[in-house]
């Protein structure tokens, strides 16, 4: 009785739907069709996502004609806000796009390169396709997979499955485990073989011509302020430095989003990443975060149509 | 092992299974002693193997000036002043050498370095009241090394308190203890009630209140001021649930240790506030500092004077850091005003003002306990009153938590008239059991899961 009281209660505290595998290979996994969600440990969202599976207000079909692609992780799907507030919803809101938003949680922005030919298959979007990354640093080893489309992300299927992922309650335990384990040091990145990188983004830029698409990688560092209200942010410049270098070789528009959040900080004390039930200025993009992103993508598309 | 860790949980998992084994086969208490001390030497060694040699010595030279000690003074003395040692040397060696290096200018060359055994400043309180009490004929000296040593190391108390008395709790050790269902049934219900207050409510605030004392120049007014008032709930949840669970692990295993708290929040004065807060603390500086300074009994600027030096070191015995000895010494005026007031006006009826006035004064000086130093706690009490705007952040958990002990505050005051209680449940009733495993799953659903020790553990 407690135990169906307790998935009662995380059904809306904490419902991640389960993962279902995607043949398409757009992503490595997406959610079922119209399924719950809701997120209160960090931030506050929920709803439902589209017929399609990702986190959209509004349905997929053969006909939809997209003009702007998103693709990345936890952060851009913005289960962490309210639908209204993610980037996605934002950008459809303030320009005369049509964007499409397949963000799910754990694409990095090498798996997203590496899926990038099935998404663009599929999705078929007519301008642009956006990739958000919230580092840029990697280890050699992901690069490797991502260009070899390798240890792929699991999806959950059979019976057994089913039912645990449905035992909301589990899913809450085992997200605090998770966590706990994620809470001890872990070693820092740093981009050691640039010759890796570059391929990467090479095969992302022939595909895109291909597609006849501009590609857009956002970046979004975590900021960091001290106690004399110096803030800056937090990355590695030199691997920034070679990403960007690289993006501006192959015509990838590389956006940096630190002056961007600065400046928010600056002018009105609000930080883009962190939660009122989490810590200011750590974890996912928050409302600002989503706003300040598609502001200054909306800022980037128009500033290439000229 | 602290408490709320798995490893603790298997460990005391296995100690219950063994007490409650000896206890059904009428194994003499004796057995079951030398059982729980091995428990507790294992449970110290596992923070540090080290410092069990530090305890063990403690315990050796303890026992043994304590069978000597109703002869002659000496020996009082000399035990005191291997405690002192002890505790000086661990705790306060390098604060010292920092201090006076910084005062003359020398530099801090002499510092060494040095590891901190944990529960250091609990044990040797301990040490010292068992001695004090053998000297002054309260209680016989323990002949039984094992009993003796179990009162030293017991494992719920080691970490941080409470400092339990040697006539209390070494004669609950030399009796013979049945583990009975209701017991445990009680035991795990008040472990579980700290369990909660500490890795749920205290844990969820710190990461806003760290947060805020990391950078406090950047945050607005009402975010310092949310923070101020958060830290004074999650001191309260970190402390209290740790002496909850201590309770709770002693229940289950067959011992009623002290209460460490009794809703020191709605205390109308600064002594009142130091008769619910930290009770062991308060009562061990009252009898083993106070009194024999001399206490009330040579007039009043003496009576003023011990009450400040007493305070200023249970504020040092907090930490070796000026902020703490502040933060006693503040604490020390409040007492010394509220004796002047008493004095001049008479034991008036305090009302709901003097409540929040006492709770506005310990929440302030608060921020000089949890300063890093002093010029941290000048900027959050900067911040607090120049009304300016900065990074707002209105914590979830600090409003959460914040109601949360009001509510129970205001519970335990009208239906337990004016004490600290525990929610028991009757786990005979499918109610209860339900309520119960609720509580626990809350628990476990809503615990924070970064990583955040106990307040106490590093005094």
């Amino acid at each position: 009785m407690a135990f169906i009281f307790l998935n009662v209660l995380s059904f809306f505290y904490y419902n991640v739907p389960s993962r279902t595998p995607v043949e398409d290979g757009a992503t490595e996994y997406k959610w079922p069709s119209y399924s719950f969600h809701s997120q209160a440990t960090e931030g506050l969202g929920f709803g439902r996502v589209n017929n399609d599976g990702y986190n959209n207000s509004t349905d997929f079909t053969k006909d939809s004609n997209i003009d702007v692609l998103l693709m990345g992780s936890s952060h851009f799907e913005g289960f962490n806000v309210l639908k209204d507030e993610n980037v996605a919803a934002v950008l459809n809101r303030i320009c005369d796009k049509t964007v499409y938003n397949i963000a799910i949680s754990e694409h990095t922005m090498l798996r997203c390169i590496s899926n990038l030919e099935d998404a663009l298959k599929k999705y078929k979007p007519n301008e642009y396709v956006v990739i958000e990354t919230m580092t840029v640093s990697f280890y050699d080893a992901e690069i490797e997979n991502a260009l070899n489309r390798e240890n792929r992300l699991p999806t959950y299927s059979g019976m057994i499955m089913d039912v645990l992922q449905n035992m909301k309650y589990l899913k809450l335990v085992y997200h605090q485990y998770d966590n706990l384990k994620a809470s001890s040091p872990k070693e820092s990145k740093a981009l050691n073989n640039e010759a890796l990188i570059n391929e990467l983004l090479e095969k992302a830029k022939i595909t895109c011509e291909e597609y006849g698409v501009k590609m857009i990688i956002v970046f979004h560092p975590t900021l960091t302020y001290d106690n004399d209200n110096n803030v800056h942010a937090l990355y590695n410049t030199k691997d920034e430095r070679i990403l960007r270098e690289f993006c501006e070789e192959k015509g990838i528009v590389f956006v940096n989003m630190e002056q961007e959040f600065i400046d928010c900080y600056k002018s009105s004390s609000k930080l883009p990443h962190g939660f009122s039930n989490t810590t200011p200025g750590n974890g996912h993009l928050n409302s600002t975060g989503h706003r300040l992103i598609a502001e200054k993508i909306k800022e980037v598309m128009g500033a290439q149509e000229k | 092992m602290i408490f709320n860790s798995i490893g603790f949980i298997i460990f005391f998992c296995v100690v219950l299974l063994l007490v409650f084994a000896f206890s059904k086969s009428k194994v003499s208490c004796k057995k079951t002693n030398l059982l729980l001390l091995i428990a507790s030497l294992f449970l110290y060694a596992t923070f540090d193997y080290r410092c069990l040699a530090i305890l063990v010595a403690l315990i050796v030279y303890t026992y043994l000036l304590g069978l000597k000690v109703q002869s002659e003074k000496k020996y009082l003395t000399i035990g005191v002043m291997l405690d002192l040692f002890l505790l000086g040397f661990f705790k306060y060696f390098n604060f010292f050498i920092d201090s006076f290096g910084r005062l003359f200018g020398v530099g801090t060359a002499g510092s060494i370095s040095i590891i901190l055994p944990i529960g250091i400043s609990f044990y040797v309180f301990k040490s010292v009241s068992y001695l004090y009490d053998v000297y002054k004929n309260r209680i016989e000296p323990e002949k039984d090394f094992v009993s003796f040593s179990l009162y030293i190391s017991f494992f719920p108390e080691i970490v941080a308190g409470p400092i339990s008395r040697a006539g209390n709790l070494l004669g609950q050790i030399k009796r013979d203890r049945e583990i009975t269902l209701n017991n445990l049934a009680e035991g795990v219900q008040v472990f579980v009630f700290g369990l909660f207050k500490k890795i749920v409510i205290a844990d969820n605030i710190s990461v806003f209140v760290n947060e805020v004392y990391r950078v406090p120049n950047a945050y607005s007014s009402l975010t310092i001021a949310l923070c101020v008032l958060a830290y004074s709930v999650e001191i309260y949840m970190d402390f209290s649930g740790y002496s909850d669970m201590a309770v709770g692990c002693s229940k289950m295993i067959g011992f009623d240790i002290e209460k460490n708290f009794n809703l020191p929040y709605i205390s109308k004065n600064a002594t009142e506030f130091w008769k619910r807060w930290h009770i062991t603390l308060s009562s061990w500086l009252m009898d083993y500092v106070y009194i024999p300074l001399g206490g009330n009994r040579k007039g009043k600027q003496r009576q003023y004077f011990n009450l400040l030096l007493t305070m200023a070191l249970g504020g040092l015995w907090h930490g070796a850091n000026w902020t703490y000895v502040l933060w006693g010494i503040a604490n020390g005026i409040a007492l010394i005003v509220h004796k002047m007031y008493r004095d001049r006006f008479g034991k008036k009826k305090e009302n709901a003002i003097s409540i929040i006035g006492t709770f506005i004064f310990v929440s302030f000086t608060w921020i000089l306990f949890r300063a890093d130093s002093f010029g941290n706690a000048l900027d959050v009490l900067i911040g607090l009153f120049s009304f300016r705007s900065g990074v707002d952040f209105i914590s979830s958990w600090a409003v959460i938590g914040t109601v949360i002990t009001f509510i129970y505050t205001v519970v335990a005051y009208n239906k337990n008239d004016k004490n600290a209680f525990y929610p028991i449940f009757n786990l005979n009733s499918i109610w209860g059991l339900f309520l119960f495993f609720v509580f626990v799953g809350l628990t476990v659903g809503l615990a924070y899961t970064g990583s955040n020790p106990f307040i106490y553990a590093a005094f």
